[in-house]
């Protein structure tokens, strides 16, 4: 039962990560075909009913993300493709030719409108594989490509998705102002998008294609057409009107590069997230020069709901889906830390304070020695001090700093009295994990 | 003639039945039942010539099969098409047989010599072919950039009611039946539209069948070369389809003056556009200009306006301006642009369309072919 299980996973599997995406057209098309024919082995037939299952599930869960969405185009493709692999190309080709009408820049539904045309009469054994394309020049073949990779980053997203229940690392508490938080996956070509539900906790609403960085990897220089891994929040919005075409319908800037960035001595500027060009409706998986790019009708569909210098955007190489208990015990750890940091520094016990700093501390023109002599000459005019932390956002980050350690992200609204000082201000720590625990890392201003 | 054949060879037919039936018969019910056998044996006690009657065969074949003898199965179905190339039976059921295996591929060129085993139908399977891949072009072309779409020929197939023969002239009806055109708002890099085609018939010449032993649509055929395309062929139609029409202002070169106010037209709109002086910038494209994309003028204006006054300043600059005659007047313009502004710099390709006005050259399209930077 085991291995017959793992069998159909290695035939969805390669029919969505190997090449061909309609490579498991064919099978299920001897299947089909085989039927009231000649008998086949029965674990085959296992396969096969199985494999229909899944596909049914699948199929079941796009229509009710059409019921919910009718203008969601990716789940109109990925129903064409997944009816076609199931063998039903009528109504794959129905399907297909509704969504080239509706969507007509949508150039990957029309190479697979004219993949499924051809199949009537021909082999076609992948996206624009076939003998009237295969005389195209290199120009046509690696747009082709690029088209290939966009549909299998679609299939694989939907295909792969998340178990129930899950919560990502990234994201640990949002403010009670935030009202949407986003993660980007580069591997998965995937926007998840969620809301603030009770408590902080972040809630799936909905997930999207992107394009990012021609080239896969971290950014780190200016140039180097990489999308930058980290924590970031939008900054503010660029109109339509003030842009040029190819950014399509808007522009979020992101705050790249951030404190840690500029501590590490990452170059570059102008991350944003932003709507495609309008010629297209969307492009290719690899294609911007390191900013994330949406198509414009999912961008218009969350733009409404992005807050400048509130809207955190998590960018990351995969998203770790952590089970909720896992999750609550990172969540819990962190927060437990900045208490600690707060009723340390509210204790005026500065030297227990201090400690909470680590070695390689930074602030606004501080290093931790400079920090320190200003923390204990301060401590002596201190009779009493008050210090209460609210409007808490808690991120883990997704890659860890130059030395190997993993890092939070806090921000917070500070309220601080005292004898003879009072002040409310928005703060940004970074915190790295070292022996005894989070350390604070970086100290300032959101 | 037609109205006594019908008799005739409804009878031959009722007298060979008769004949027939019990065997054949029998062997049908022991199959239905799953006997396979049984059916083996039947079949094996009939006389040496009518074991292998086309009837025969067929049973035989799927009773080898039913008893799990695949490989006899197919070397029975292979005599039966070796015997009788002409019935399409013996390529479908050897077809559906290797389907079970997963032999597809083989499978289908047998289905496809099947088509093929009937002229007439072997031309109207070819004439699908070629509109699905017209269709699929299509809808490539709008993925892609495809280039030169060929329009698409048909073969046709005639039918005369007199007895013998005959080659109708060659048809030329000047039908569009598919051409690639390609809707500009659909696809924006997609090639230009393609004049249509007559479309050259290929006539079949129909032989009344000989009373008896006619097959469905057993049709003498008769196949004649297509004549050559009536028309100039539509790949030298550089961008306008209606233009073929002209006899040739479009290969003659450009006068010395023309290039000259091209030239300044182009440096104008430039100038404009860099001293951000949108009437000006304007005035260069014709009445009603769209960018495509279904953008009204009135938008298309107001967009421009927009961009040309949001940036604090603007430089454009065109290089390697080339000129090629269009057909019609109409000037076709490559070049390089290099945009730069206060908030955004990009290098682009550029294609522009420009017709002479009232003495003026103005912009009918533009286009940006690749961005370089």
């Amino acid at each position: 039962m085991v291995s017959r299980f793992t069998r159909v996973l290695l035939l969805l599997s390669c029919a969505v990560c190997g090449a061909l995406v309609y490579a498991a057209q064919l099978q299920q098309q001897t299947d089909a075909m085989a039927v009231g024919g000649v008998t086949r082995e029965a674990d085959l037939q296992a396969i096969g009913r199985q494999q229909e299952q899944l596909y049914r599930d699948a199929l079941a869960r796009l229509d009710s993300r059409l019921a919910a969405h009718p203008e969601d185009y990716e789940a109109s493709l990925l129903k064409g493709l997944l009816l076609f692999k199931s063998g039903a190309s009528g109504e794959a080709m129905g399907v297909l030719e509704q969504l080239t009408r509706r969507a007509p820049r949508f150039h990957l539904a029309h190479l697979v409108m004219g993949d499924l045309v051809l199949a009537r009469t021909q082999s076609v054994t992948d996206i624009g594989h076939n003998a009237l394309l295969a005389a195209g020049d290199e120009g046509q073949q690696s747009e082709l490509a690029r088209l290939r990779q966009e549909a299998e980053a679609r299939l694989r997203a939907f295909l792969d998705s998340i178990p129930q229940g899950r919560l990502p690392r990234a994201l640990l508490t949002l403010e009670p102002t935030t009202r949407r938080a986003i993660v980007v996956d580069k591997s998965s070509h995937r926007l998840y998008l969620f809301e603030r539900a009770a408590d902080g906790v972040p809630l799936l609403l909905k997930d999207y294609y992107v394009s990012t960085g021609k080239l896969p990897g971290n950014k780190s220089l200016k140039g180097d057409l990489r999308t930058p891994e980290g924590v970031y929040f939008i900054t503010r919005h660029i109109p339509d009107e003030k842009l040029p075409d190819k950014y399509g319908i808007g522009a979020f800037p992101m705050n790249y590069p951030n404190e840690l960035d500029r501590r590490e001595g990452k170059t570059g500027y102008g991350i944003w997230l932003h709507g495609t060009d309008f010629s297209y409706y969307s492009r290719p998986p690899l294609d911007s020069e390191g900013c994330v790019v949406l198509p414009n009708l999912d961008l218009q569909a969350l733009s409404a709901t992005l807050q400048p210098g509130n809207t955190p955007i998590v960018v990351t190489e995969r998203v770790e889906w952590l089970e909720r208990a896992q999750w609550q015990a990172l969540r819990q750890e962190l927060t437990e830390a900045l208490e600690s940091w707060r009723r340390d520094w509210a204790s005026g016990d500065v030297e227990r304070y201090l400690e909470h700093y680590s070695g390689d501390f930074w602030a606004k023109g501080h290093n931790k020695v400079s920090w320190s002599q200003r923390k204990r000459r301060i401590a002596v005019g201190k009779r009493f001090q008050e210090v209460s932390l609210s409007n808490l956002a808690l991120f883990h980050y997704p890659t860890t700093d130059s030395k190997g350690r993993e890092i939070a992200v806090a921000n917070f609204r500070q309220d601080y009295r005292s004898n003879n000082y009072n002040g409310v201000m928005r703060k940004r720590l970074y915190l790295a994990r070292e022996e005894g625990g989070w350390r604070v890392l970086y100290e300032g201003r959101q | 003639m037609r109205t006594w054949s019908k008799p005739v060879l409804l009878g031959g037919l009722l007298i060979a039945s008769l004949a027939a039936a019990e065997p054949i018969d029998t062997v049908r019910a022991q199959l239905s039942d799953g006997d396979y056998s049984a059916a083996l044996a039947t079949l094996g006690a009939l006389p040496a010539a009518r074991q292998n009657s086309v009837a025969a065969m067929l049973l035989h074949a799927e009773a080898l099969a039913g008893a799990g003898e695949r490989a006899a199965a197919e070397a029975r179905l292979r005599q039966l098409i070796s015997d009788h190339p002409e019935r399409p039976e013996g390529y479908n059921n050897l077809a559906s047989l290797l389907v079970g295996q997963g032999r597809l591929e083989e499978a289908r060129s047998l289905l496809e010599q099947a088509l093929r085993s009937n002229e007439p139908y072997a031309t109207v399977y070819d004439n699908l072919l070629r509109i699905n891949e017209q269709i699929a072009r299509r809808s490539y072309a709008r993925a892609l950039v495809l280039k030169q779409e060929k329009p698409l020929q048909l073969q046709a197939l005639t039918y005369t009611e007199q007895g013998d023969t005959q080659v109708s002239g060659t048809g030329g009806q000047a039908e569009p039946v598919v051409t690639a055109a390609i809707e500009a708002e659909a696809a924006p890099r997609a090639p230009s539209t393609t004049p249509d085609v007559s479309l050259p018939l290929e006539n079949l010449v129909y032989e009344p069948p000989a009373a008896a032993a006619a097959p469905p649509v057993a049709v003498a055929v008769e196949p004649a070369l297509p004549p050559p395309p009536p028309a100039a062929p539509p790949e030298t139609a550089a961008s306008d389809g209606a233009a073929a029409t002209v006899a040739s202002p479009a290969e003659s070169a450009l006068s010395e003056e023309a290039e000259a106010a091209l030239h300044q037209a182009l440096t104008g709109w430039a100038a404009a556009w860099s001293a951000q002086d949108v009437e000006r910038y304007l005035a260069s494209y014709s009445d009603g200009y769209s960018p495509g994309n279904g953008v009204s003028h009135a938008r298309w204006r107001k967009q421009r306006r927009a961009r040309l006054t949001r940036p604090e300043w603007i430089r454009v600059a065109l290089e390697d301006i080339e000129l090629q005659p269009a057909g019609e007047g109409a000037v076709l313009v490559t070049c390089i642009q290099r945009y730069t502004a206060s908030n955004y710099r990009d290098v682009s390709r550029k294609q522009l369309i420009l017709r002479i006005h009232s003495g003026q050259w103005l912009i009918h399209s533009e286009q940006t072919l690749e961005m370089l930077s």
